[in-house]
């Protein structure tokens, strides 16, 4: 069947399938165009808000709960040598609290932690079962200034902070074991575009501890 | 392109029909390499609802006893100095959260703080909550801790929760995360509440 245009000129005889392309070809602009601006508006949002859980936010929280457990077996600490990688698969989940009943770290089990990631920083990673790079941070608050700290055992300037350094004046400090602050794993480096970050509270030392734990990567939108 | 012979009679078609179709692509194009080359907002903030119970429960954990001598928290120690003057009722016996103090190996802290607000010490109450919960709460959330007790709630509404102490840290009332805990005391159970918000 003849197919016709009307215009202001006059009615012309199209071709055979030309309404049907030029609809389509219309339409499939529109769906590109709804596409493309739908598409926009909803990265837009999801970027602004961010409260998409990826799966390096996943594994962060379940890290963040596995170091906030005692581990498995409870005293694993004591039937691993932790310099020796060698004896870790004694230990079948690593954690820093002294049992499950409380949210109390246990000193040995930061001591030990922390020689297993010097003993062995990947194999550490791989028995915690991280995909990713981690770092776990142990932070005490108080205030360097004040009398009692001051005349107290744990003052700042007996550990090298001194009223001009900046540390001072803050009232968050890394824990102290073993002489120095507690940190293990690696910080994200200026490589790092994807970071994820869990704050989670104990006791440590008779005293509110924050437990930091990030994991990190270098690829985007883990 | 193919239409251009069968669009002749339409001067100008061809041309706009191109011009819609490159701005389609260059809008999807700009779409996908913007996905690909942009970067979360670092750190990831995703938000976190288990911080505030968490919170709750290291403050169980603290106990009066662990605050009590521990140079890290001078105003607790202060009112723990100030015994005298919040321990006794008016007829020279001891009120509950003297009691508390006694006992203060396994009261936990969190216990403590609502009982001197329930008796009516807020300053002390308020002051023991700011150097507990102000430097350890992560900067980038506000919060309030708030005590079943008739009065203001930590967005200054009469209510039946009042405020014990809070901090908006400028994030206003957003998100928001609640951790919760009873207090028995003096014979009644009393609702204590942290709110984290970003």
């Amino acid at each position: 069947m003849a197919m016709f245009l009307l215009t202001r000129t006059g009615l012309f005889e199209m071709s055979k399938g030309q309404i049907w392309s030029y609809d389509i070809m219309i339409s499939a602009m529109v769906f590109i165009l709804a596409l493309a601006l739908i598409s926009f508006f909803w990265w837009s949002i999801t970027a602004t808000m961010n409260a998409q859980p990826t799966p390096i936010f996943k594994e962060s929280r379940e890290f963040a709960g596995d170091v906030l457990s005692s581990g498995s077996p409870q005293s694993w600490d004591s039937v691993i040598d932790p310099g020796d990688p060698g004896t870790w698969s004694a230990a079948t989940s690593i954690g820093l609290l002294e049992s499950d009943a409380g949210l109390v770290v246990s000193g040995d089990k930061l001591v030990a932690l922390r020689e297993m990631d010097e003993a062995d920083h990947s194999l550490l990673r791989e028995k915690l079962g991280l995909g990713y790079e981690f770092q776990v941070l142990l932070h005490e608050f108080y205030d360097c200034s004040e009398p009692m700290m001051i005349a107290s055992p744990y003052n700042c300037e007996d550990r090298g902070i001194s009223p001009f350094d900046p540390e001072w004046s803050s009232r968050s400090h890394l824990v102290t074991v073993g002489g120095s602050g507690y940190s293990i794993g690696s910080a994200p480096d200026s490589s790092a575009k994807t970071v994820a970050t869990i704050k989670r509270f104990a006791v440590y030392n008779d005293s509110l501890v924050r437990v930091t734990v990030l994991l990190w990567t270098s690829n985007a939108w883990q | 392109m193919i239409m251009m012979s069968s669009l002749k009679f339409l001067k100008g078609v061809a041309f706009t029909i191109d011009a819609l179709v490159a701005i389609a692509l260059l809008l999807l194009s700009i779409t996908i390499f913007m996905f690909f080359i942009s970067e979360p907002i670092e750190p990831m903030a995703a938000y976190d609802y288990e911080l505030a119970q968490n919170t709750m429960e290291s403050l169980k954990e603290l106990s009066v006893g662990d605050l009590d001598n521990n140079p890290r928290y001078p105003e607790a120690n202060d009112v723990f100095d100030d015994y005298s003057s919040w321990a006794y009722d008016g007829e020279g016996g001891l009120k509950p959260v003297a009691l508390l103090f006694q006992d203060r190996g396994s009261t936990p802290s969190i216990n403590f703080i609502a009982g001197l607000w329930l008796e009516g010490e807020e300053s002390r109450a308020s002051s023991m909550a700011e150097e507990l919960l102000s430097p350890s709460v992560p900067l980038n959330h506000g919060f309030g801790l708030e005590v079943r007790k008739p009065g203001l709630d930590c967005e200054s509404n009469p209510s039946e929760w009042s405020c014990v102490y809070s901090d908006a840290r400028g994030e206003g009332y957003g998100l928001k995360s609640v951790g919760k805990h009873f207090v028995y005391y003096n014979g009644t159970f009393y609702g204590v509440r942290l709110v984290l918000h970003q």
